[in-house]
């Protein structure tokens, strides 16, 4: 290794942060930016649902053991920005193209969920929550290896995960809400990497046991509830998401000045026939300092044998501009017109108000890396 | 004639970054058995996806931190901004960390020379026996 130069940073402290301000125009509903988040950002303007600090410690052990802890502060199921531990990994790099991480990893579901909280690294406000909103793990508690290998004019990589989850707390609605403890996740993904291309393939396979909360049981008829223990349906059947199967397909074209972004989800809930579909498509044009872009996403859930009729529907279709005031600063401005139909679960106060609607959510906010 | 002036002012904003990256070059010590680097190879090795030389020998990249922004414009037409960000993905996520920085001339160059590993980039005129240039902006392969 080369002397002189490793040993100027066995350790390194970095951070990232956010700072950013929601408006809901007409006040209709609250926006989470994930189904972790219990109350929505409030108007006139909320800096609840987005605003964060995160801190990284890696730790330089020898030249092939590393170890990470990164901790964030944001709004989340404990309603409050109670820190917690995000990252807890050792990585052991026996060969120079493979690698292990070990301990408390993220969850890679899919393109830019690892770094989802980490603003500054992408052009939107927030990742689209038709896309990530929906994402029930911040990280899984088990190991992953990647290997990468050289192949045309890029490179290839592999990655394979497994582990299990906290105990994490989600929120579907203003009446409903589910815990989740030790649920399984194993996967992996397939990636290939060119100057201008990217390309991803994933496969997550999450198991869980949710305990259902429902705040509200007058919102089912007797007759219903009755038919439900009949049928010894619990709730985790009702909303038929304890075994789920992810596969996400990411296309990401960069050329010069350009930044395209692509992504389709296809996420089975295994035994019930449904499936919930979701996708971006993103298009941003480097000026300078400025990043003009569009990006407009979408989820459709239909679950086929869902008795709650929880079907939902939204698309959300954004306009915006990142602005690097500094190398390490972006200030972003973007405003969505999202139209929801049926009960998606990215949003808090609307009662018990279904049908379709059209909103319009602003959003300003700076994002920093340090 | 001013809509020709604007053009040749147009025309001459437009060749800077190729001009500017005409001065660069890619270097490794003296000493290192590495004779020369594709396009692809650089790439590879300054936006983090590979850690070894073809050859299959570990390298450690340097940001020669004055012209970090001219040799990511030239290398991969980028803004530092999107360079930063595409770190902060790799960072963030503990999968990576970017190239070490170094200030002064004196200091990269002693860096490179020293250590047969290393991978930086310097103006041409700057460049003298101590380093071997291994990829030469202009010259794409």
């Amino acid at each position: 290794m080369a002397h002189g130069l490793i040993a100027e940073d066995h350790v390194r402290v970095r951070g990232f942060a956010t700072v950013a301000a929601l408006h809901s125009v007409g006040g209709k509903g609250d926006l989470v930016r994930n189904v972790d988040q219990p109350k929505g950002g409030d108007n006139p303007v909320s800096v609840r649902a987005d605003s964060l600090l995160g801190l990284q410690l890696d730790y330089e052990l020898t030249d092939d053991f590393n170890a990470t802890v990164q901790g964030l502060s944001r709004y989340h199921s404990s309603g409050d920005f109670s820190p917690e531990v995000m990252l807890a990994f050792l990585k052991y790099t026996p060969r120079h193209e493979l690698n292990i991480r070990l301990g408390r990893i993220g969850w890679d579901a899919y393109a830019f969920s690892e770094t989802r909280f980490v603003g500054y690294s992408y052009p939107w406000i927030r990742p689209p929550v038709e896309v990530f909103g929906l994402l029930q793990l911040p990280f899984i508690e088990g190991a992953d290896v990647t290997y990468r290998h050289p192949v045309g004019r890029g490179v290839l990589s592999a990655t394979a995960f497994a582990g299990r989850s906290g105990s994490e707390k989600l929120y579907f609605t203003d009446d409903t809400s589910a815990r989740i403890e030790r649920g399984r996740a194993g996967g992996g993904h397939l990636d290939y990497r060119t100057q201008d291309w990217f390309m991803r393939l994933g496969y997550t396979r999450l198991r869980m046991d949710p305990d259902y909360h429902y705040s509200n049981p007058n919102k089912f008829s007797l007759q219903e509830l009755r038919a439900f223990s009949q049928q010894g349906v619990d709730f985790s059947d009702l909303y038929g998401i304890s075994d789920i199967e992810f596969v996400s397909l990411a296309l990401d074209w960069t050329p010069a000045r350009w930044q395209i972004n692509a992504m389709v989800n296809r996420t089975s809930l295994a035994g019930k026939g449904g499936h919930i579909d979701s996708g971006l498509v993103s298009a941003g044009y480097r000026i300078e300092r400025f990043m003009p872009y569009v990006v407009v996403s979408y989820i459709d859930a239909n679950p086929e044998q869902d008795l709650s009729g929880n079907n939902f529907w939204q698309r959300t279709i954004g306009v915006g501009t990142r602005f690097d005031v500094a190398t390490n600063a972006a200030l972003k401005l973007q405003v969505d017109h999202v139209t929801v139909d049926g009960a998606a679960p990215f949003w808090r106060g609307r009662g018990d108000d279904y049908s379709r609607q059209e909103r319009v959510m602003l959003g300003l906010g700076l994002d920093i890396v340090f | 004639m001013r809509w020709l002036r604007t053009l040749l002012i147009a025309l001459l904003l437009t060749l800077t970054p190729a001009l500017a990256s005409a001065n660069l070059v890619v270097v490794v010590s003296a000493d290192s058995q590495v004779q020369s680097l594709s396009y692809d190879d650089v790439v590879n090795i300054f936006m983090g996806r590979l850690s070894t030389l073809p050859g299959g020998e570990p390298v450690v990249p340097v940001d020669y931190m004055p012209l970090r922004a001219s040799f990511y414009k030239a290398l991969v037409n980028r803004e530092l901004a999107d360079i930063n960000a595409w770190w902060a993905r790799l960072v963030f996520s503990g999968r990576g960390s970017p190239p070490r920085k170094s200030e002064g001339f004196d200091e990269t160059i002693e860096l490179i020379s020293h250590n047969p590993g290393v991978l930086g980039y310097l103006d041409k005129s700057s460049v003298d026996p101590r380093v071997r240039v291994v990829y030469e902006f202009g010259g794409r392969s």
